[in-house]
This record gives structure tokens, C-alpha cells and sequence, in this order.
């Protein structure tokens, strides 16, 4: 610690401007300080249903059985894909509200969240070190968290370091490994300061950097980097390249945090849960032809509905949702769903999209004619539907 | 980081805007010290 008064300070300040959004565990109320100078702060206490960071990445959670005494492994694992990219959006989009306030991390790591695994919820804990960007009061950070240039002793904490520890923390989320650890440091025994600095800092290198193939997973310790490096989008796979090749050693060019809202947005779009109970993003099933997708386990198809405001068609699957964000302009609200396709329960078989925002819809209905449709109500899915929600409209 | 004095419970600490909080146990401890669940205002709270 630099100097504990104006630590204080600084908990003091973040007090008084409060939090960025209630995704933050945020300080609330300083204590005085004790004899010995040391003070603490009151936060919020952190509600059961969330778990930490550390143990979604073990899989697992130790908990006392209160009658033997003794400590039990109790699993720890997302509910569904969904809850699992819900996270990504919700921890990109704290950090976007975070640095819209002009705050850094700083220490930004595992130990900083606690996720919802049932809808993908988190809170951003340990608040303390936040500070105004630019300012820093001696923190470092996490090995295999920090940013390079931070490993190297040239850099201190900011806005530019937290986006290479938020890409770390991404990447270690979706792919469970770390980014940096492959063959190259697998042959290294030594795992030293001195190696450690060598490999997350001066000779750090992605495992799969495109024009350099020395630091690659490696098969038997790195599998699920390896299996799930597989499974995602293109998309997914260029920003964590961008992000840890030419964001390595160039801040500018890292990922900024509204850029991952938007990629994990679209990948939350583009999972598909077929009736089969095979679950995956659609680069994983087949492509009938260029609006339908088709299951290869049982050879379902899914229809696509393709919005005015993006690129990328959102599959139909009984359950899927778009939210106030994909039928408003300028909305930011991913979290309320405007839309829902439900099954008709007087007509087994017969698909609709049900009206969840508070917004009157136009819709092209079988006769080729538009009618409103009411908040709450619904409309049937055919070959010609278009939907004008105002500022945007979608077509099957 | 913060290294709060070791509190027990049942101990009050003074907070800087008057008033008091009560500790009532523990609710974790680890890399960045220990946490402890008190009582302000007739509300839990953690305190670090
Ligand atoms: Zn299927």
C-alpha cells in the first residue's frame, strides 16, 4: 500500500458517486479508523444464488454437510448455454458501465465475480481497488490476468489494461484454459517469477496465434481449449485472436467492451435448443439452405427471423427470445424480452410469437394483410411473416 | 487492499458517519482478508 489516507480517500470518493450500475458490490460505509490505522467499509452482502468465478471455473464448490461436519463437493455449472452467454453480456456490460464512469479496475480476476448460473447474472465484487482512471494506489494484479505491458513494469493499471484482463476472463470462461499457456510454456519445467514474466509478459503468446503455431494447446492437459476452441464462431474466435495477438502489444486495437456486449449478443441469438435436446450455436448444426438451419442428430429444421438492425438471423426454436434491445434502436435493455415463440396450447404443433414488450406490433398475418398485435397476444409463424416493431421490422 | 484489525463477534466498530455496526459472524476469509457479516440500521451488511 502507497499511502493508506489516500486509499481512503479514494473509498470515500467511490462512496459518494456510488455505483455505476447494480451489477457492483459497491462500498457503502466507511468505518473509522482503528487504532492501528487500518479501517473497513460496509457493502451489500452478497446473495446465495451466486457463485464465484473460481468455482465455475473448478466446476465445483466445497459446502460442510451441517450433519457430518465434514466438507462435500457440490457442482457448480451453468443451467444452459444461454445462462452461460448471458454472463459474457452481463460481465462485458459491467465493465463498459464501470469505464463509462471513468473508473478501472485494476486488479481485474477471478476473484472479482460472482455469477448466477441459473440466468447468468453477475456482481462484481472486492470494489476497493476502483479508482478514477489514470490513478493507481500500488495494485498490480493477478498472473495470467495482467495485462503484458503491467508483467513488463512499464504500464500501470487503467481502462486499457482492465480490456486485456476482461478478454483473459472471457476466454477463460467460454474456453476453460488460459489464452497464454500452450506447448511453448508447457516444455518450460521452471515455473519461476522469471518464467512467468516471460511467458504473460515479453514473450507472451497466444495459443492460437494464426502466424505462430509454437505455443498450441496440448493434447492431454489443454483438452478443453481444444474441444471447445471447436465449437464457437468465427466471430467469437477473431476478437479472442485480435484481442491477444495485435492487442498483446497494441492497447488500441483490444476489444473495447460495448464491441463484446454486442459479439456475445449475437451469440446468445444464435444458439439453438432442438426438441431432441441437442443444444448448441448454430455453427454447429447444418445449414439447409441460406434461412434454415437443420439438426444433424435428428434432422429438425428451424426457420430464421432476420431483424432490420442486424446482420445475423435469429433461429426459431420453441422458447427462443428477443429482447427490448433487438426491437428498439437505441435500447440497451438485453435483459427484457420483448418476444417469446410459444406453442399454441389449444394446438399442439402450431407455433407463435408472443407479444412480451409493452408495444403495440404491426404484423403480415396468412392473408397478406396487417393487423395490431397487442401486448400479450400473439401471432401465428408462416413463410411471409414480417413484424414492424417501429423502429425496426423482421422478416421469416 | 484493506487489512482490517481482527474483529470478534458481538464487537462494535464506529463508522465515519456515526453509529455503529455489530459483528455477527463471518461470512469468508482468504486472499484479501476476512469478511464479517454486521449489523447497521436494523439491515445486515459485509464489512471488509
Ligand atoms: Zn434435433
Amino acid at each position: 500500500m502507497k499511502d493508506p489516507e489516500q486509499f481512503k480517500a479514494n473509498i470515500k470518493r467511490n462512496i459518494s458517486d456510488g455505483a455505476p450500475s447494480n451489477k457492483f458490490i459497491w462500498p457503502r460505509y466507511l468505518t473509522k479508523s482503528m487504532e492501528d490505522g487500518t479501517f473497513g467499509y460496509l457493502m451489500e452482502v452478497k446473495p446465495d444464488s451466486f457463485d464465484s468465478f473460481v468455482d465455475i471455473l473448478n466446476t465445483y464448490k466445497l459446502k460442510v454437510d451441517p450433519l457430518t461436519g465434514r466438507a462435500v463437493r457440490e457442482p457448480v455449472r451453468f443451467t444452459d448455454l444461454k445462462a452461460m452467454v448471458t454472463a459474457c453480456i452481463n460481465i462485458a456490460n459491467a465493465f463498459r458501465q464501470l469505464h463509462r464512469a471513468g473508473k478501472s479496475y485494476q486488479d481485474l480476476n477471478d476473484g472479482g465475480f460472482f455469477i448466477n448460473t441459473d440466468t447468468g447474472a453477475v456482481l462484481v465484487v472486492d470494489c476497493d481497488n476502483i479508482a478514477p482512471d489514470g490513478a493507481n494506489f500500488g495494485i498490480g494484479g493477478k498472473p495470467g490476468y495482467m495485462a503484458p505491458e503491467i508483467v513488463r513494469g512499464i504500464a500501470k493499471p487503467d481502462t486499457q489494461t482492465d480490456k486485456y484482463s476482461l478478454a483473459v476472463v472471457l476466454f477463460k470462461l467460454l474456453f476453460r484454459g488460459d489464452p497464454m499457456e500452450g506447448e511453448k510454456v508447457v516444455k518450460d519445467v521452471c515455473l519461476t517469477e522469471a518464467a512467468e514474466l516471460k511467458h504473460y509478459g515479453s514473450e507472451a503468446l497466444f495459443v492460437y496465434d494464426p502466424n505462430d503455431a509454437s505455443n498450441r494447446p496440448v493434447r492431454g492437459i489443454h483438452d478443453n481449449v481444444i474441444k471447445f476452441w471447436r465449437i464457437y464462431p468465427d466471430y467469437i474466435k477473431d476478437a479472442f485472436i485480435k484481442s491477444f495477438t495485435e492487442g498483446l502489444t497494441d492497447p488500441n486495437k483490444r476489444i473495447i467492451e460495448n464491441e463484446w456486449q454486442q459479439l456475445f449478443m449475437r451469440l446468445r441469438t444464435e444458439i439453438i435448443a432442438c426438441t431432441c435436446g441437442r443444444t448448441n450455436f448454430t455453427s454447429m448444426f447444418e445449414k439447409q439452405d441460406s434461412t434454415t438451419y437443420r439438426c444433424p442428430k435428428c434432422g429438425m429444421t428451424f426457420a430464421t427471423l432476420g431483424f432490420s438492425n442486424k446482420e445475423y438471423r435469429m433461429p426459431l426454436y420453441i422458447g427462443c427470445k428477443f429482447y427490448e434491445c433487438d426491437i428498439e434502436q437505441n435500447s440497451d435493455d438485453f435483459i427484457g424480452v420483448a418476444g417469446e415463440l410459444v406453442e399454441n396450447k389449444l394446438k399442439p404443433g402450431v407455433l407463435g410469437i408472443r407479444n412480451s414488450s409493452e408495444k403495440v406490433w404491426n404484423v403480415k398475418m396468412p392473408d397478406n394483410q396487417f393487423y395490431k398485435v397487442d401486448p400479450g397476444k400473439g401471432c401465428p409463424i408462416w413463410p411471409g411473416l414480417e413484424i414492424d416493431f417501429g423502429d425496426v421490422t423482421a422478416k421469416i | 487492499m484493506i487489512r482490517m484489525t481482527e474483529l470478534s463477534i458481538g464487537q462494535e466498530v464506529e463508522l465515519e458517519l456515526g453509529g455503529k455496526a455489530k459483528v455477527a459472524g463471518i461470512i469468508g476469509s482468504g486472499g484479501q482478508g476476512t469478511v464479517y457479516l454486521v449489523e447497521y440500521n436494523a439491515m445486515k451488511w459485509a464489512l471488509k
